[in-house]
């Protein structure tokens, strides 16, 4: 019966795992090793950063059977805010802390109202995403912000001049993630109010207080991811980021998380933001048209979750 | 002997190391009503998914009507006449009565769906049957006990040759079981083969003409009813000749110290005036049949749709109003859900973590592996659950070892009244016995147990004292080791005692 448990683990991330060895070889060799050069690994983890502590806080939420479709507007707004202040002369500690806590405070509206209320995830954070992007915009009436070298110079500096700051915050958020999945009450709850709400319920969890923190969680990293974007850049505008969304929960999903709800890992979503990054840095470095990246980016996702489901029904038809 | 209308013919089949079925034949022959018995992991389940075109058989033969078949799968089975009525019900509650037996047999003028013709026909159908529900209502506003027939009219529209149903009569009360025995009765006379899967021997002696009892994968008795009585078939069923239930008799119960005590709870047109105390180490159970009020009282007292009652309950002598589950948990109350599928198991989950999900609080925030593999491992020993793997998926055992699984998951937490709503439905004789004895030595370390129950047995192998309900109310208190089930069922059925004899 132990084989057994070890086979299903592998089926869950067995498909990512193919699929990010494969086009590893393919781009490496497509691009005569350039993929593989130290200073392109580098290019390639950074720009997965991003997109790595956003999918993290999108797998809590995906975990507990909801959605977060306010990423994008939580960042935008937050960057804005987060370079006014930094123009007013506030201090950077205390702009970045800002940041932080109102990221958190867009997510403990979600929270709440799906928590607590048991609105429509789906919904709810939609409406949030128009309404805070619509927030941000409204308070810089459009204009892009910029010149903020000190957090840059923080942000984006690098451990040793090896390993740069975003993949170190990245691989923070991550090992945090890790534990608090894996080794906490409050992990182990969020799976089980994902796999069955009602018999979370009778087990006396409290359902609204793991779901909300869930948004919030989610909500905080994206205060992170906007500090993140608006170091990196050095700039922040209301187009600073696009369909974060949709690249976080593509990156839950390569990684095996399930949007029923009850299943998913950050080592999978980790592995899933990186194998995105790498499909879009060798399609750039081969000089494949940003459109035709597109159309490859989806291929790509639909296959994975293709074979994920195939193997699905095969295991259940056995 | 006339022709079988389904017969398997040694069957085989494993699932990785585990042989489930090994050389099974069963005939199955139209106008019978045939019993199929066996304790849970017997295979029963596996012999009726294989007759279903759900899994396929690793040796062994399917002949219908005498020629031997191949099923693509599930559809292909029911296209040729093999249906089936699960315990857990699968209609779309959403809708009425007749779009859920109509289903895909829609009676169509120029193109559109014909409701009237529709609906006649299936008025039709329920008056042949004899079920009089009212053909236009949604699903989900019908009491379970119509929903079954409304599910059993749904298989019957289809016109099948042999119809299997999975423990029809396990949610059901004494009077809707009639109904359901009498439809049963009137299928049998249109030429159906209608196989029983059951737990209850009444039901056996009283409708079967055949029955085959299975015992770890093998046939061990099979042939007319009339030969079998209840010794002989427990006997079968279980591979040796035992007392099956062991009637209850020492108490536990320290009558000074009250654990709860309930004071005139009602919930309107659900329950009124209930009043009764628990005590230290005690077994109180409530008896009464489905829709007497007991599984609401149950849910109450653990605070399922908080403090909508009237009335007190007092813990210790506290107030206690729970405003949650959660809540209820947080002052020492534990609650065994009615339905395992629904409210019991998380099937994402691991035995381990099923076990353990009511008790993370004692695990503290980072949970304390080591203890948790320790009190989980020793639930598993003192459950009996089999196979004892922490680390199997819920969704591997068999029905009576998940029940046992959450059951230990209360015991696991350590709390101090545990109230159990139908604690050993769908689960085997054997089984049951184990059930009772780890409540009984619970009850000895002092904790309080209430058990709601239909089931008469085990309300006199369980319990201290009896208190049963009907129609919301409290209509008579017993002692267990006084009474009989004729008493207890007297007073839920008509609520007075029988008129003695002189």
């Amino acid at each position: 019966m132990k084989e057994k448990k070890g086979r299903f683990q592998f089926g869950q991330m067995g498909g990512l795992i193919i699929l990010a060895v494969f086009i590893t070889a393919f781009f490496g060799i497509a691009t005569k090793g350039v993929l593989l050069s130290s200073q392109n690994i580098s290019n390639i983890l950074v720009s997965a950063s991003l997109n790595g502590v956003i999918g993290i806080g999108m797998t809590f939420v995906l975990i507990t059977g909801g959605i977060d479709l306010s990423v994008t507007g939580n960042i935008i707004m937050t960057s804005l805010f987060l370079g006014s202040m930094m123009l007013l002369g506030v201090p950077w500690f205390l702009c970045l802390l800002m940041a932080l806590v109102i990221g958190s405070m867009v997510g403990l509206v979600n929270g709440i109202s799906i928590g607590r209320f048991g609105m429509v995830a789906f919904v709810v954070t939609m409406a949030m995403n128009n309404i805070t992007s619509g927030i941000g915009k409204l308070y810089t009436n459009g204009l892009t912000q910029y010149g903020f070298p000190k957090i840059h110079e923080i942000i984006c500096g690098s451990l040793f001049g090896v390993i740069p700051g975003p993949v170190l915050l990245m691989a923070v958020v991550a090992v945090l993630a890790f534990i608090i999945l894996k080794y906490t009450d409050y992990g182990r709850q969020l799976y089980a109010v994902g796999g069955n709400p009602k018999a979370a319920w009778m087990s006396g969890i409290n359902n609204r207080r793991i779901i909300m923190t869930a948004y919030v969680i989610s909500g905080f990293l994206c205060g992170l991811g906007a500090v993140l974007m608006t170091s990196k850049l050095m700039s922040a505008s209301s187009s600073m980021v696009t369909a974060t969304e949709m690249d976080a929960i593509a990156a839950a999903v390569l990684g095996g998380t399930s949007l029923a709800g009850g299943v998913g890992t950050v080592g999978g979503t980790i592995i899933g933001a990186i194998t995105i990054a790498m499909i879009t840095n060798g399609l750039n470095l081969m000089g494949v048209s940003p459109f035709a990246q597109q159309i490859v980016k989806g291929v790509i996702i639909f296959a994975v979750v293709a074979i994920d489901s195939f193997q699905k029904s095969r295991r259940s038809a056995e | 002997m006339a022709e079988s209308v389904l017969e398997a013919r040694d069957i085989y089949k494993s699932f990785g190391s585990n042989n489930v079925l090994e050389g099974v034949s069963v005939r199955f022959y139209e106008g019978r009503v045939q019993a199929l018995l066996g304790v849970n992991g017997a295979g029963k389940s596996t012999l009726v998914k294989i007759l279903q075109g759900v899994y396929q058989a690793d040796k062994g033969d399917i002949l219908l009507n005498g020629e031997k078949i191949v099923y693509s799968g599930p559809a292909d089975a029911l296209k040729r006449g093999i249906s089936m009525v699960f315990q857990e019900l699968n209609m779309f509650g959403e809708m009425s009565v007749t779009e859920n037996i109509i289903g895909s047999h829609r009676i169509k003028t120029h193109g559109m769906i014909n409701w009237k013709a529709c609906r006649q026909s299936v008025r039709a159908h329920l008056d042949e049957l004899g079920i009089s529900i009212d053909e236009t209502v949604q699903v989900k506003e019908l009491s379970l006990a119509d929903q079954q027939l409304v599910e059993i009219a749904r298989c019957v529209y289809e016109k099948p040759k042999i119809l299997f149903l999975d423990e029809p009569s396990s949610s059901l009360s004494k009077a809707e079981e009639e109904i359901l025995y009498r439809l049963i009765r009137r299928l049998k006379e249109t030429g159906i083969c209608v196989v029983l899967i059951t737990h209850k021997m009444e039901e056996v002696f009283e409708l079967c003409d055949q029955l085959s009892v299975l015992r770890d994968g093998r046939v061990t008795a099979s042939g007319d009813v009339a030969e079998f009585d209840v010794d002989r078939i427990t006997g079968d069923m279980l591979g040796k000749t035992v007392d099956i239930f062991k009637r209850s008799s020492v108490t536990n119960g320290n009558y000074d110290k009250v654990l709860m005590e309930v004071q005139k709870l009602g919930i309107p047109r659900k329950f009124e005036d209930i009043s009764f105390k628990l005590y230290e180490g005690e077994i109180l159970a409530f008896a009464g049949l489905v829709g007497s009020g007991k599984s609401e009282l149950a849910r109450a007292l653990f605070g399922v749709n908080g403090v909508k009652y009237t009335g007190k309950i007092l813990v210790d002598g506290k107030p206690y109003a729970p405003s949650a589950p959660y809540d209820a948990s947080a002052q020492g109350i534990g609650y065994v859900p009615i339905s395992r599928k629904e409210e019991g198991i998380f099937t994402n989950f691991e035995a381990k973590s099923n076990i353990s999900s009511a008790m993370l609080a004692k695990l503290g925030f980072f949970i304390d592996r080591k203890k948790e593999d320790d009190i989980t491992g020793r639930m598993m020993e003192e459950f009996n659950v089999r196979p004892r793997n922490l680390h199997q998926n819920i969704v591997n055992f068999s029905g009576g070892n998940q029940q046992k699984i959450v059951l230990s998951r209360w015991i696991a937490a350590d709390k101090r009244i545990v109230l159990l709503d139908e604690p050993t439905r769908g689960v085997d004789v054997g089984a049951k016995q184990e059930i009772y004895d780890n409540l009984r030595r619970l009850a000895s370390e002092g904790i309080g147990i209430i058990i709601f129950s239909s089931e008469t047995n085990e309300l006199l192998s369980s319990s201290d004292r009896i208190i049963i309900m009907r129609e919301g109310k409290m209509v008579k208190e017993l002692v267990t080791a006084e009474t009989t089930s004729e008493e207890i069922l007297m007073y839920s059925i008509a609520g007075k005692e029988a008129v003695k004899e002189v």
